[in-house]
């Protein structure tokens, strides 16, 4: 074993010895440590590079906000950048790889931006790369790029499967230290449902991090006892590896829980990486601790150097000691616990600088100072001190403690922009008032730094928000713990020395850049962190924003609060974007519907095409069929000759009920509906409220007060949503009801000449369909096949004779096994999307592409439609003058004058006519080739198109550059008498 | 009399009723039921009485009755099953025992019914549906989305038993995703 730095105690588990690697070296931790503990107890102190500069660093922290130990962990898809080391669980065969260092991370050759330095202070971009001006894109762009970012993808999909749900509780409490504990304490043993999340592996917080006592126990044996507790009681769940990510609306939270990522691969298999939850809490109660500040000086950031109270949790929880000897830079006494903790378990601990006056007694040397310069550019060797005397001192330690204070994490009680208040007796921002909804702030992140403070918040804040929801509680006695005050003097960085002094370590932000950034204008907090990228990096500006804050109020001669902060927004720390997706990926992206010949489409090979989230039949290939076209025009030509069956189960179905149904379809359609006889089917064609057409289709009347309603496919839901609206909300005086039978009855087209004789065959005798009986635009209640009822509607869309026929769903598949059984005799045909688009262009009749919400019922051809005689959605607004001038767009057919495709989206422009927008004159809305007519054919819309039959217009298709002839015909290109349908 | 026959097919195309165990759990499909909505109009006031041959259904909750298993899906509207091989017809059934009262819609096929049973579903419903388990008793009902497709959920026994509705057409999808997560929490 080789863990020179490994000390005595601490609370991992020395029985559990852990195998992994870094940069190839195969090492040894424990159960329970980070990845960071493990290499700081192998003496590893370089753990990465910076983001601009590529300058050697080691980590800081020992929590999520960790800045420079970022690493890729695992290998090949799996491989994870810029995960934190601070917060990555050692696992048995872990491989982490150093990130943003080539080759290695001790020489990394990028390292040569730090020479440059100068050239690259922030806004070089802007200054730099602006000319000239076709470069950007081409060159510069690129090359910046391909320079920037951390960690790299392994640019393989992500093997891993990631899962979401729903929580809810009265009492969230964010964070598991002294006030979380005892706020859950006080919370579930008076029975509210709570839900406790902490981001760590072991909750309790700083209290396993810290050498006191709470009730006469260790802190961090006080945290188990507690754990204990709260894991005995029903209504508390407790939430270890949960960060809470963000405060939204209504008191919901997201948090996200890392479930195996920190199990060897070998024990993932099946499980989720990570849960997305959503909180729903009636309460929530913040208890996020703080987050140290650093102290900015020259060279203040070599590995070696971190925060004192990191510095201090390695020692204390990981049994690690960042440095054989070690130094202390503080400007409060919470430092002094660093020299202390360390000097208890036999590290030595050079000196305490302090920069205050009156510094407090310690066992170890306090030195009032400055810490001026540091050496050691892979890890710390010395620093220089400048005494208050005057006298500079050179300190021999790898291992530099540093305290500015302690910034409380606010972060989640500003994501609704609540904005912080300053308290000079802390030197830091606190919550302010305008906290989200049902939020309250405990501990030290209320500002409350000792551990009595925290129990008490944390106590008394339960209490409030479990009254607040008429749950009175007494609160328990608390523990006994220290309260000592806070003794802090700002100090945000050291003025003498000239090499540069860090603030944002992960984006290479300097003192002198926020400077700079004053001097070129930029003084808003927002202007900083966007021309300098303060705070802009992975930890979001917890280490970095109060330093930058505090330069730039001093270059300002503000105070800190008058100049502001930025808002935190969500997340509180970064979220793998699968996380975000859970099981929404790939084909699971979005449910499928499946129709009900689904499955014997799929036997006879049918190609299939979405249509929103429905899979329909696109065509039907035969043997022998290389080309869609062949099959398209094989299906089309077959409906015109003899008879096909298409599946149009999709098109929305809504059952109208009620005394007053026919006066609600007056209202919903622009045509008339309140005579329609029982037995008969209508078109209709239906407006929005500014007269644009929404939607067409039909109803059917089967009773007096039952019509059915269809829809086009794409348009159910919002058609649905639509006649609710006005149902509950406009007319709610109607007895009228509405629901959807979309997916009750599957139905078919049966369309073409032979189609009455192929349903002769299985309609039940006792119903008559010949064409007397059940004429054009019948519709009835029937049975088939001996007793099956259905529906059948005597409608066409291909402009054949042909039917609609319904059945229940479960009898779908079955049917159009039958339909091609006792078809076969006239060669039944089964078509798909493609030639059902064929047949109805041919026919001129609108779908989608026409209905594309610009054109109204004049341009459809449909003014006289609009019924003047009643009042309807949209009829007045149809009516206005630019919707219904005579020489506005009309729809109109289109015929190739030469052998090529007409593309749909075409623009259109008088022949010869200059293509210029002034000029534009249309655009083709849907195209095909007609294998009835033998060419290529096109609907669309054309500025007085009806009156220009015959006429010659340019399509020009500018995406390939390529304008074609076309001749403006009727947009009925079969039977514009409509004699077929009525045969 | 025509020749031919229909027969038919459950929401996965096949003969007999989908049946999954995962872990310890299982999703069943349950074709053998019948399904109708009933819509109360103007001025009938609360039908459900009428459905149940006895008590009230609350909203968001079922009643059993008359053979009939009710619940409420909305303002004065409620869903109504019962065995599909003794009442095919329900909605015709429920017609003639309403009249004009209400407005009755057949739904046998536009759903499509599933149970989910186990020893402990709270896992399993928690990372499907946003429901509130905890308050999410005997005899509730609500209207939710399951991996992106709605659906009402019925809770039969707290944590052991619910059944599910989804519109027919998105069975495939809808079961899809719940055994996903049966999976994901079996392990």
């Amino acid at each position: 074993m080789t863990q020179s730095n490994r000390i005595s105690g601490g609370l991992i588990d020395r029985d559990l010895p852990i195998s992994f690697s870094f940069e190839g070296e195969s090492l040894q931790g424990f159960a329970g440590d980070t990845l960071a503990s493990a290499l700081l107890a192998n003496g590893k102190r370089l753990m990465g590079r910076s983001f601009k500069y590529h300058r050697p660093r080691g980590v800081i922290s020992s929590g999520s906000e960790e800045p420079n130990a970022l690493m890729h962990i695992g290998e090949g898809a799996y491989r994870t950048p810029n995960t934190r080391a601070t917060v990555a669980e050692l696992y048995d065969g872990m491989v982490a790889q150093s990130q943003n260092a080539w080759p290695s991370l001790a020489f990394d050759a990028m390292g040569i931006n730090d020479l440059f330095s100068n050239f690259l202070t922030a806004g070089f971009y802007y200054k730099t790369f602006m000319w000239p001006r076709a470069f950007w894109e081409k060159l510069y762009e690129p090359i910046i790029r391909k320079a920037a970012g951390l960690g790299s993808l392994s640019m393989q999909d992500d093997p891993d499967v990631y899962d979401k749900g729903f929580l809810h509780c009265d009492l969230l409490v964010i964070g598991a230290g002294p006030a979380g504990l005892m706020a859950a304490l006080t919370a579930g043993r008076a029975g509210a449902q709570v839900i406790l999340a902490d981001e760590d592996f072991v909750m309790g917080g700083r209290l396993n991090s810290e050498v006191i006592e709470i009730g006469g126990q260790s802190g961090s044996d006080w945290a188990k006892a507690s754990l204990a507790e709260l894991a005995s009681l029903p209504n508390v769940r407790l939430m270890a590896r949960t960060t809470v990510l963000g405060a939204f609306d209504h008191g919901i939270f997201s948090a996200v829980e890392r479930v195996s990522d920190h199990l060897p691969l070998s024990q993932r298999a099946g499980r989720a990486r990570e849960t997305l939850w959503r909180i729903y809490a009636k309460r929530s109660l913040l208890c996020a601790g703080a987050t140290e500040r650093m102290i900015a000086f020259s060279n203040n950031d070599r590995p070696g150097i971190m925060q004192a109270g990191a510095m201090r949790a390695y020692a204390n929880r990981w049994a690690v000691s960042a440095g054989q000897k070690v130094a202390v830079f503080a400007n409060n006494d919470d430092a002094y616990r660093t020299a202390r903790d360390l000097t208890a378990k036999g590290v030595e601990v050079v000196a305490v600088i302090d920069p205050r006056e009156g510094v407090p007694d310690s066992p170890v040397q306090v030195i009032r100072g400055q810490v001026i310069h540091s050496k050691g550019r892979l890890g710390l060797k010395s620093v220089r001190v400048r005494k208050a005397d005057g006298g500079v001192e050179t300190l021999a330690v790898d291992a530099l403690a540093v305290s500015g204070g302690w910034n409380p994490n606010l972060s989640l009680t500003s994501h609704q922009r609540g904005r912080p208040d300053w308290r000079d007796d802390i030197a830091a921002f606190v919550p302010g008032a305008n906290l989200p909804v049902g939020m309250a702030v405990a501990g030290a992140a209320a500002g409350d730094f000792s551990t009595h403070a925290a129990l008490h918040s944390g106590a008394e804040m339960a209490c409030q928000s479990l009254e607040a929801l008429g749950q009175p509680v007494t609160p328990a006695n608390l523990p006994e713990a220290e309260d000592a005050p806070t003794q802090i003097t700002p100090f945000w960085y050291v003025g003498e020395g000239k090499a540069r002094k860090w603030l944002d370590f992960q984006n290479d932000v300097t003192v002198k850049d926020v400077k700079l950034a004053h001097q070129e204008g930029f003084e808003s907090v927002e202007h900083l962190k966007r021309y300098t990228t303060l705070g802009m990096a992975t930890d979001q500006g917890k280490n970095a924003n109060m330093g930058g804050l505090a330069v730039m109020a001093e270059m300002t001669g503000q105070s800190i609060p008058q100049t502001g902060t930025t808002i935190f927004r969500p997340p509180y720390t970064p979220v793998s974007m699968g996380a975000l997706a859970g099981r929404s990926t790939g084909k699971d992206f979005k449910p499928t519907r499946l129709t009900p010949s689904h499955h014997w489409a799929q036997r006879q090979g049918a190609v299939f095409v979405e249509v929103g989230q429905w899979l329909r039949a696109q065509w039907f290939p035969q043997p022998g069929e290389t080309h869609w076209r062949q099959s398209v025009d094989r299906e089309a030509l077959a409906v015109r000759k003899s008879v096909g069956v298409c599946d149009v189960t999709t098109l929305g179905k809504v059952d109208v009920q009620g005394k007053d149904a026919a006066q609600f379809l007056n209202l919903v359609y622009a045509n008339a509906f309140a005579k329609l006889p029982v037995g008969k089917t209508r078109y209709g064609l239906m407006l929005r409220e500014d007269g644009i057409a929404m939607d067409d289709g039909t109803a059917a009347r089967l009773a007096e007060d039952h019509f059915v309603v269809t829809t086009t496919t794409a348009n159910a839901g919002p058609v649905y949503r639509h006649m609710e609206f006005v149902r509950q909300c406009l007319r709610p005086d109607l007895d009228v009801q509405l629901i959807s039978t979309t997916d009750a009855w599957a139905q078919y087209a049966v369309a073409g000449p032979n189609s009455r004789k192929l349903l002769q065959k299985i309609v039940d005798p006792e119903f008559d369909i010949s064409n007397e009986a059940f004429p054009f635009m019948g519709c009835a209640e029937i049975t088939v096949c001996g007793g099956i009822r259905a529906r059948l509607f005597r409608i066409s869309f291909s402009g054949e004779l042909a039917y609609e026929i319904a059945v229940p769903t479960r009898y779908g598949e079955s049917l159009i096994e039958v339909l091609m059984q006792a078809g076969a005799e006239f060669d039944v045909t089964p078509y798909g999307t493609e030639a059902l688009g064929v047949l109805r262009i041919e026919k001129g009749h609108a779908a989608g592409n026409e209905l594309n919400g610009q054109t109204a019922a004049a341009h459809l051809g449909m003014a006289r439609l609009v019924s003047t005689k009643k009042d309807s959605i949209g009829a007045v607004m149809t009516r206005r003058s630019e919707l219904a001038k005579d020489d506005g767009l009309r729809l109109v057919g289109f015929e190739s004058m030469g052998a090529e495709i007409l593309p749909a989206g075409s623009h259109l422009f008088a022949d010869g006519a200059t293509q210029e927008p002034a000029n534009d004159q249309g655009w083709l809305t849907s195209a095909c080739y007609s294998p009835h007519l033998g060419k290529h054919i096109a609907l669309g819309y054309l500025a007085r198109g009806s009156d220009r039959i015959g006429e010659v217009v340019d399509a020009a298709n500018p995406v390939e550059g390529k304008t074609l002839k076309a001749r403006v015909v009727s947009a009925h290109f079969i039977d514009p008498e409509g004699a077929r349908l009525r045969d | 009399m025509t020749k031919y026959t229909l027969f038919p097919r459950t929401a996965f195309g096949r003969d007999a009723a989908m049946i999954d165990q995962i872990g310890s759990a299982t999703l069943s499909e349950r074709p053998d039921f019948a399904i109708a909505s009933v819509a109360e109009r103007a001025g009938q006031g609360d039908l459900s009485p009428v459905l149940t041959g006895a008590a009230a259904v609350a909203v968001s909750e079922w009643q059993d009755g008359l053979g009939r298993t009710v619940f409420w899906s909305g303002p004065n509207q409620w869903f109504v099953l019962a065995d599909h091989d003794r009442s095919e017809m329900l909605a015709a059934e429920l017609k003639t025992e309403l009249g004009d009262q209400a407005s009755v819609t057949e739904q046998n096929d536009g759903w499509v019914v599933f149970d989910l049973q186990g020893a402990d579903l709270t896992p399993i419903l928690e990372r499907l549906c946003p429901i509130n388990l905890a308050e999410f008793g005997a005899n509730r009902v609500q209207r939710t989305v399951i991996d992106h497709v709605g659906c009402f959920v019925l809770c039969l026994e707290p944590g052991r038993s619910y059944r599910l509705l989804c519109g027919r057409s998105f069975a495939g999808s809808f079961a899809h995703g719940i055994k996903t997560i049966m999976g994901s929490v079996a392990v």
